[in-house]
């Protein structure tokens, strides 16, 4: 048979952002398929980079501490909070117990507040819309706890040199103690709604498969990195704040594909339930911030590496100071940034109905990526 | 710091790598070894696959810029899951035209990261596969976070502000 | 019961009317069908406002939220505000899209859901044509509007519409057999294609009893010839943005809106009449249980749309040869079996 004459197939590229209903932000996929499946994948990123680095080299410190929320506006107080860390070292602060288990419990709220929005937006990107909405529903409850403390419901601004910025107001137990008790039972809605469903297994089950090396070669850190079976986990193996003291145990699953991943974060948010349970419970008297802080300090010369485990990963802040009171290189180590780098790999042979719950599964947020 | 002794690690690239370490500094808060620049590669590949070390985890690589004294400081933050234990590199490479081994094929993180070191400071990585800006957009010029940085956009922070 | 007399009063006048001023004896059945284009129009339009009221609405409370509420009773006239929205809107044309081809798409996709009412029994006598080879018709008609959707997707000039025109055209040919065999088994029984015999034929009990396999194959089928959830792959907008209908707006994409709904409306009422006894049922007027069964089956379609999520192009289409296939034939050959030997 004349070769000219048979129908050929050809591979044709489609553009996937940076506008898109779900690249979760401005993340742009040049996607080369052949049909329905993946052939080649060329991620471009760098939409959203403000950057934060050269910004932070420019202020003072506590001129970039409110700056360090819109990093990752999903779990903006683990910015604020390593860059607090990352200066109390320096500084040889040590921060008031109090302060510590504050910190720590609004951490905690904040994750499940970024997990919720994770569980809304991966049952989102297989089409289900109504999780979404629940997701949401129960942000909404770590949100108003968060706001009665902090008066704000996304960036909140909220740790000090040396401590934080308010205690908790008096109507803060009862809310608190409402949200706790409600919470279990909204995880276990979550669970009904998604973990047993036959068309969500079939589409999660297998899918984005990342075994533990490999994940680890490519600098993955977090959920993403327990789902694939690493028993590693800040908060339990390097505790900082009041982790020491409350005792964490990592959560960890083996098969790391996209619904391990997901399946993680729902884990997570319950053991985020019992730190913040414990937090109440064990809350010292005491002072909220260490007295005779300068909020203007000059920061004696050095460098640091503050660690703190956001919902994302691995968050990091490497920080040189020259002794003056603006850092001379702020470093920012984000997780989502490495997170990402993977996707360029994991795509090809994929169908394109697939590209959506894997890049959803790592939970990456643009701002965090591009800084 | 929990784990290995500094000396100890930076003794063992020694002997594999040959003397390649300028500097062994236990420091206050993040110990480093400071490298030749062109021993890059040859460290990590010894820091990843050697049994005892077992560095698998590239956290991130930047640069600082001392204009001062004429260079740019690479800094390599290797974790090893093994040992819990994390080991700062350092390598200085000048200012303009600085260049080193790219380890992408030795940590696939790298890939990203080199890239944005050479979007953001302007150095090479001699091997990499795709070297091109990541961060600032297509035809951008310069390399932002080097201090003489300058831009027609750019407007500098008022320097009046409380505490001053 | 509502409708006929009322079709048969207006028939009779107009007959009167011609007789009287002499016109030629041809307008009778003119006025006839001119009639009845109205009726159906009408309906058409006042029921997928209706329906993308119950969607909202449906979603909003499975979704604990409210829905539109501020514009009427209980946001009630939010659709015919979003109508008249939609009809104002510019209606833009892709630069790359073949032209021709773009504009009539709308109008494929659609106008076969109108003719495909022709045969659905509203009521007892209330079936504008009722067709010897009803059901035949039925599923010939509705097959025609992939045309439409595959001509829209391809026309547009985009690549994202291109894929949600080709998967809806994979999609549409695959649910179409299983659609079709699940309908024989109820066809084998009633012994006849017209729709006014197939729903007599239930006079006593509901085709679901003697067929639940061919009902449950049906929804299953129905639903992915519908593309909605957990079939609604031609226009996933998390993959494909919103597929074929990517590039259209305003009213031709009101016309592809159109069309979904009404089908919706039609496979449920399809469902009610081969299954679930059509206008049939006591005390009430037909017209009533023939609606009320069919927005059973709607409301039913809205629940999967609000509750599941989506499945993959590759596995939607092995269930559909793999799985949903042989049991159609099961149910046939058993459908039969029972036939001969009883």
């Amino acid at each position: 048979m004349a070769t000219d004459t048979a129908i050929h197939t050809q591979e044709f590229q489609v553009n996937m952002g940076p506008q898109h209903p779900s690249t979760h932000g401005v993340f742009r996929m040049v996607l080369t398929m052949d049909g329905e499946r993946v052939v080649d994948c060329e991620p471009h990123v760098g939409f959203l980079h403000r950057s934060m680095e050269k910004m932070a080299e420019n202020r003072l410190y506590i001129q970039f501490l409110p700056m360090a929320d819109r990093i990752d506006y999903l779990s903006s107080l683990f910015c604020s909070v390593a860059h607090c860390q990352a200066v109390e070292q320096l500084m040889e602060i040590e921060v008031p117990p109090r302060a510590k288990y504050l910190r720590t419990m609004f951490m905690e709220l904040n994750r499940i507040a970024s997990h919720c929005i994770f569980f809304g937006v991966f049952a989102l990107d297989l089409g289900a819309v109504t999780p979404f909405l629940y997701g949401f529903r129960e942000r909404e409850l770590t949100m108003d706890l968060l706001e009665m403390t902090t008066g704000q419901r996304i960036t909140f601004n909220y740790p000090r040199f040396g401590g934080v910025a308010a205690d908790l107001p008096d109507s803060f137990f009862a809310v608190a103690e409402k949200f706790l008790k409600v919470f279990p039972g909204r995880i276990t809605d979550y669970e009904r709604i998604l973990n047993e469903n036959e068309i969500f297994l079939a589409r999660t089950k297998g899918v984005g498969v990342v075994d533990g090396a490999r994940a680890i070669n490519y600098g993955w850190s977090g959920p993403n990195l327990r789902a694939s079976g690493v028993n590693f986990d800040l908060r339990q193996n390097m505790p900082y704040e009041a982790y020491g003291e409350l005792g964490y145990e990592a959560v960890v699953l083996s098969n790391g594909d996209c619904y391990d991943r997901y399946l993680v974060r729902i884990l997570e948010m319950r053991a985020s339930h019992a730190l913040i349970k414990k937090c109440l419970e064990g809350l010292p008297d005491g002072p909220i911030v260490k007295e005779k802080v300068s909020k203007f300090p000059k920061v004696p010369a050095g460098e640091v590496y503050a660690r703190v485990e956001s919902p994302r990963g691995d968050y990091g802040l490497y920080l040189v100071s020259d002794g003056t009171n603006k850092p001379y290189r702020y470093k920012l180590r984000t997780p989502s940034f490495n997170n990402l780098s993977m996707i360029r790999e994991m795509l090809p042979g994929v169908y394109l109905a697939d590209v959506v719950p894997i890049f959803g599964s790592l939970d990456v947020i643009l701002p965090d990526v591009d800084r | 710091m929990a784990g290995l002794p500094l000396d100890h690690i930076a003794d063992k690239i020694k002997d594999a790598v040959g003397d390649v370490v300028v500097e062994v500094n236990e420091g206050d808060r993040v110990p480093f070894v400071r490298v030749e620049a062109n021993a890059v590669a040859r460290v990590a590949r010894f820091l990843r696959d050697d049994g005892e070390l077992a560095f698998d985890f590239l956290m991130y690589i930047t640069a600082v810029d001392f204009p001062d004294e004429d260079k740019l400081t690479l800094v390599y933050y290797y974790f090893s899951y093994q040992n819990q234990q994390s080991l700062m590199v350092k390598a200085d490479v000048p200012r303009q035209g600085g260049t080193a081994r790219s380890i992408a094929h030795i940590y696939a993180a790298a890939d990203w990261l080199e890239r944005e070191v050479y979007d953001l400071f302007g150095v090479t990585f001699d091997g990499h596969p795709n070297l091109e800006r990541i961060l600032t957009p297509e035809g951008f010029e310069g390399h932002p976070l080097l201090k003489d940085f300058a831009s027609e956009d750019y407007v500098p922070f008022p320097d009046k502000m409380p505490g001053k | 019961m509502i409708i006929h007399p009322v079709l048969s009063w207006l028939n009779e006048w107009w007959q009167g009317v011609v007789a009287t001023y002499g016109l030629p004896s041809c307008f009778v059945p003119a006025a006839q069908m001119v009639v009845h284009a109205i009726l159906i129009g009408g309906f058409i339009a006042v029921l997928v406002l209706f329906l993308i009221w119950l969607t909202r609405k449906v979603s909003a409370h499975i979704q604990q939220r409210f829905g539109p509420m501020r514009v009427g009773w209980h946001g009630s006239v939010q659709t015919v505000a979003d109508a008249l929205k939609l009809m104002q809107k510019e209606d833009t044309t892709p630069r790359s899209c073949d032209r021709p081809v773009f504009n009539i798409a709308p109008f494929l996709a659609f106008a076969p859901t109108i003719v495909a009412f022709v045969v659905i029994p509203f009521g007892d006598g209330a079936i504008i044509r009722d067709l010897n080879i009803g059901v035949l018709f039925l599923f010939a008609i509705t097959t025609i509007n992939v045309i439409g959707v595959i001509s829209g997707g391809w026309a547009s000039g985009s690549k994202y519409s291109l894929l949600g025109g080709f998967r809806s055209a994979a999609q549409l040919v695959s649910y179409e057999v299983p659609l079709v065999l699940s309908a024989l088994g109820v066809i084998m029984l009633a012994g006849s294609m017209k729709m006014g015999a197939i729903v007599d034929a239930q006079s006593r009990i509901w085709f679901v009893a003697y067929q639940p396999l061919a009902f449950v194959i049906y929804i299953i089928a129905a639903t992915a010839e519908v593309n909605r959830t957990p079939f609604d792959i031609p226009e996933a907008e998390q993959e494909i943005v919103a597929g074929f209908n990517v590039e259209y707006s305003g009213m031709k994409f009101a016309m592809f809106f159109l069309a979904e709904f009404a089908n919706m409306f039609l496979i449920a009422a399809i469902a009610a009449t081969l299954f679930l006894g059509g206008w049939r049922g006591p005390w009430l007027p037909g017209e009533f249980w023939f609606l009320a069964k069919s927005f059973a089956i709607v409301l039913l379609l809205m629940f999967f749309r609000w509750t599941y999520p989506r499945l993959r192009v590759d596995q939607l289409m092995s269930f559909a040869w793999k799985f949903l296939l042989p049991l159609a034939f099961l149910n046939l050959i058993i459908t039969g079996l029972i036939l001969v030997l009883i």
